[in-house]
């Protein structure tokens, strides 16, 4: 089990933290065209969120590192904490972007300010397109696990992490193999890392909205450049975990048909796991990576479109009563 | 859209629940359609929930929003002003366009006021 599990995941950290690291600085280093938002609330409530999404995909590759070396350190575990670690970690950095206390738009106290009579809500942001990330993958991976545990069978211990394949003559078994010993936890994290995903998107849609007809637009632009970020971190946790599930799926299947009682159709069905495994995989850096650049760009997303500067005034000493947070 | 202006002397519940009404009534919030919850609307005005409440409350009671705890808050139906009522306010202000809004409204509130005591005075 380790042999497989410990080179994939150390490979997914390394490559992680290089491919964020490299995506954050390189989009934070200034360029010539950029337009900084000139409303000064309107900036300040975007850096906070950039700050939260930030900390969340820190929080979450530091969970991940933390799950994976428990994994190793308890063997007797059988590689369930790894099974686990990439939802859960993803679910964690989800919940600490959910956390409440996002800055919210100050407003002078006896500013004029207006509201949209459009209701807000998780479902409604749960339509964006972004969101097909998580909800078809976690569709896609509960699938496959169910395809993996009615195909398992039971080792000696009764535990379902293995395969057999058996002929009139002999049979032939290989372990470690998807199951339910490690399906049930992973529908589990996936369960949690789903519903993570829906208190973020509860978060972003209970802040309140910029209190200005003429910023609505810049509203509309930060929620969903939020929601992008949500469903990229969500989509990750579950790419990695599918990409896992395939390996390791396909490496049993190739093994035990390699032999003299093995089929060539599952032998195929082995490898075309395995190169299933490695797409997702690169799905899952690329998901990581963009989720990382739009956490350090979304200030220019959202106002490439020029915020108006004129309507609110810059804050001074202590001009305003109100701070709100969620 | 809506506005809250804390300087204006209307309490902030009756800015809310005039505005709305008004929308409902001139078609621009059609039936059923489903307005936002008392906690969005006050975080985003930047008041209190009670007021927003109020305000639900007093358009509740004038028959034009019927809050659900299942389906949320919807504007009723058959609450939209007929057309020659929209028509003739368009008649009204296209006549005296410099008017304020305060100023308009305060005629026919005044020209209201009088069809009660008396005759309609041209």
């Amino acid at each position: 089990m380790s042999s497989i599990f410990f080179p994939l995941f150390i490979l997914v950290i390394v490559v992680l933290a290089v491919i964020v690291l490299v995506a954050v600085f390189g989009a934070l280093r200034p360029t010539p065209q950029e337009k900084p938002p000139h409303n000064p609330e309107v900036r300040a409530v975007i850096t906070s969120s950039q700050r939260r999404a930030g900390g969340a995909i820190a929080l979450a590759v530091g969970l991940l590192i933390a799950m994976v070396s428990l994994g190793f350190a308890v063997p007797w575990a059988l590689g369930v904490p790894l099974a686990v670690a990439p939802t859960v970690a993803a679910s964690g950095g989800l919940l600490f972007y959910a956390f409440p206390g996002q800055r919210g738009f100050r407003v002078p106290e006896n500013s004029v300010r207006s509201a949209s009579l459009e209701p807000r809500s998780p479902w409604a942001l749960a339509r964006h397109p972004s969101v097909w990330l998580p909800a078809g993958t976690a569709l896609g991976l509960t699938l496959f696990l169910v395809f993996t545990g009615v195909t398992a069978s039971s080792d000696e211990f009764g535990r379902s992490r293995s395969i057999t394949v058996s002929t009139p003559f002999s049979s032939s078994g290989a372990s470690p193999y998807p199951g339910w010993f490690y399906g049930a936890p992973i529908l589990l994290g996936v369960a949690l890392l789903l519903a993570s995903t829906f208190i973020a998107l509860h978060r972003i849609s209970k802040i309140p909205a910029f209190p200005l007809p003429e910023l609505a637009e810049i509203d509309r632009k930060w929620r969903l450049g939020s929601t992008r970020i949500v469903s990229a971190i969500s989509g990750t946790g579950l790419l990695v975990t599918w990409a896992g599930v395939m390996l390791i799926a396909g490496n049993a299947l190739h093994s035990v048909n390699s032999g003299a009682d093995g089929s060539a159709s599952g032998a195929a069905a082995g490898m075309v796991f395995t190169i299933l495994g490695m797409v997702a995989f690169i799905a899952s850096m690329v998901a990581i990576t963009l989720a990382a650049l739009w956490a350090t760009t979304l200030k220019k997303q959202v106002t490439a479109l020029g915020t108006p500067s004129a309507a609110v005034p810059p804050i001074s000493a202590n001009p305003y009563t109100s701070e709100p947070t969620i | 859209m809506i506005a809250l202006n804390p300087r204006d002397p209307v309490p902030a519940f009756e800015q809310i629940r005039l505005q709305i009404g008004g929308l409902i009534r001139s078609g621009s919030l059609p039936e059923g359609h489903k307005l936002p919850s008392i906690r969005q609307l006050a975080a985003d005005l930047h008041t209190a929930p009670g007021t927003v409440a109020r305000a639900y409350t007093a358009l509740e009671a004038e028959g034009l929003i019927n809050p659900s705890k299942t389906r949320g808050t919807r504007v009723c139906a058959n609450q939209t002003l007929p057309n020659s009522v929209a028509i003739a306010a368009a008649t009204y202000l296209s006549q005296v366009p410099n008017l304020s809004l305060e100023e308009a409204v305060g005629a026919v509130r005044a020209q209201w006021e009088a069809t009660r005591s008396g005759p309609i005075t041209p």
